[in-house]
């Protein structure tokens, strides 16, 4: 678990350590990602790089620009990353940044109860009613 | 050294000896014109190849006696590279005359002459429809055109949309393109303008040459045109790997300018352009070259020339030593018969 889900409003691109391990967890427009926070050309990071979306092209001159779907542009040196997949885009199948499952879950899950109730807020006082973030380190899609 | 049996060079030149060589070959108006205004044939070579030096030659050096008796010695096949220097006529209709002239002097005196010659035909390339309508006449029923000769001095870089007719004419036609040094005053010598000499010129070709080869790639270039063919004529060969390095590096950050580029450019490379072998811009020690050519990626762009009649000082058959056999031979001969199709 790494916080309120709060802490990590669309749009935001945010820099996490879980277990020593350096993560980035990007909201685009709700949706959440995680990848590992380390480019693997030279090591940026990339929780500080620009979400971008996907051009490409038919013919030159011509932008087949999806706005939708997003990658991140490491700081560094522009290398464009796909946050659905953590694949390069200029070679997907060999060079990747390593991608984690990223859920959000309700505190009173998190706390082990099994399906709670309404009136388990009793038992987890103030963040029962808030989600959290949750990166599963061992997943990788 | 081993030297294969089959010899193919890419780059021999031949000169237009005078005017009046090509009277045959212009209609009477351009004919008369031509000896109203006691027309010269432009000093292309000559300035090219400065005299006094081992480059300068004279009109002899380039005549079929000579080419025939110590450049096609031991050669099965040549590829003839007549520098006329078209791009120094700015008029456009004479400049026009002068390319169909040309080709067709070509054509006649050279390859009705000799089974084992080809040739470039010469175009007029900073007027498209004219280059695009001599591509079509000359090389309407002639196999023995390979190839359209535009010089490495240009207007813009050759990937430019304005070339872009030119190109698709020498693919529609099975032509390969060819770039070669050289190119006449008033055009840039080097990709930053002009400068003070030959020495300048000669020394920094290869800057020119990236130029134009990047202008290829970036601009999509090989992607519409996916059977285009480039030949570097007289580029020099060992600047090749560190360029595309570079280039290719940058790629990785920068195609979202460029999506159209869709490999990496070496990619393109290695499909769409080679190099002719002279001159041979090596390192003295073998081992140096060695690592030179490992890093081109082997033999598989280089195709052998030997530049005749000009003397660059070093011999581009050193290359046969460098490689085994079969690869010699791909250098020497088979590259440039697959590229130039000479079946």
């Amino acid at each position: 678990m790494i916080g309120p889900l709060a802490l990590f409003p669309p749009g935001s691109r945010r820099r996490v350590e879980v277990e020593g391990r350096q993560i980035a967890v990007f909201n685009v427009d709700g949706a959440l990602h995680a990848l590992v926070d380390t480019c693997p050309h030279r090591g940026g990071s990339l929780a500080g790089g620009t979400v971008v979306g996907r051009v490409t092209s038919r013919f030159p001159g011509c932008f087949d620009y999806e706005p939708g779907a997003k990658l991140v542009k490491c700081p560094w040196h522009g290398w464009e990353f796909e946050l659905a997949t953590g694949q390069s885009w200029f070679d997907p199948e060999r060079l990747r940044v390593r991608r984690y499952r990223v859920d959000v879950e309700s505190g009173a899950r998190l706390a082990g109860e099994p399906v709670p109730g309404p009136y388990i807020a009793e038992t987890v006082p103030v963040t029962v009613e808030d989600t959290y973030v949750v990166v599963e380190l061992g997943g990788k899609s | 050294m081993n030297v294969p049996l089959r010899i193919v060079d890419c780059d021999v030149h031949c000169a237009v000896p005078s005017a009046a060589a090509l009277a045959p070959y212009l209609p009477d108006f351009w004919r008369d014109f031509l000896a109203e205004i006691e027309f010269t044939v432009p000093q292309a070579v000559r300035h090219a190849y400065p005299s006094p030096g081992p480059l300068a030659t004279d009109a002899d050096a380039t005549g079929y006696e000579r080419v025939s008796r110590e450049a096609l010695a031991g050669v099965e096949a040549a590829i003839l590279n007549c520098l006329f220097g078209i791009e120094s006529q700015r008029n456009p209709f004479l400049a026009a005359a002068l390319a169909t002239a040309v080709n067709d002097w070509l054509k006649e005196e050279w390859l009705e002459r000799d089974a084992r010659l080809r040739a470039s035909l010469v175009v007029v390339p900073h007027d498209t429809e004219a280059a695009v309508a001599e591509i079509e006449r000359a090389a309407a029923g002639c196999d023995r055109l390979v190839q359209v000769l535009v010089p490495a001095r240009a207007w813009e870089p050759y990937g430019n949309r304005r070339y872009w007719p030119i190109w698709r004419a020498a693919v529609e036609h099975g032509l390969a393109v060819g770039v070669h040094f050289g190119g006449l005053a008033g055009l840039t010598p080097t990709p930053v303008g002009g400068l003070g000499g030959y020495a300048e010129e000669y020394a920094a070709a290869g800057g020119l040459f990236q130029s134009h080869l990047l202008s290829f790639v970036a601009e999509g270039v090989f992607d519409v045109f996916p059977d285009l063919r480039v030949t570097l004529v007289e580029s020099g060969v060992t600047w090749l790997p560190t360029f595309l390095w570079k280039v290719d590096t940058d790629w990785k950050g920068h195609r979202r300018e460029i999506p159209w580029v869709r490999e990496r450019p070496s990619e393109y490379v290695r499909r769409h352009v080679r190099l002719t072998t002279q001159p041979l811009d090596a390192p003295a020690d073998d081992g140096d070259l060695d690592d030179v050519l490992r890093q081109l990626g082997g033999s598989e762009l280089l195709l052998f020339a030997s530049d005749f009649p000009h003397d660059h000082g070093c011999d581009a058959r050193r290359l046969f030593g460098r490689f085994p056999a079969a690869e010699a031979e791909r250098v020497a001969w088979a590259n440039a018969s697959e590229w130039y199709r000479l079946g």
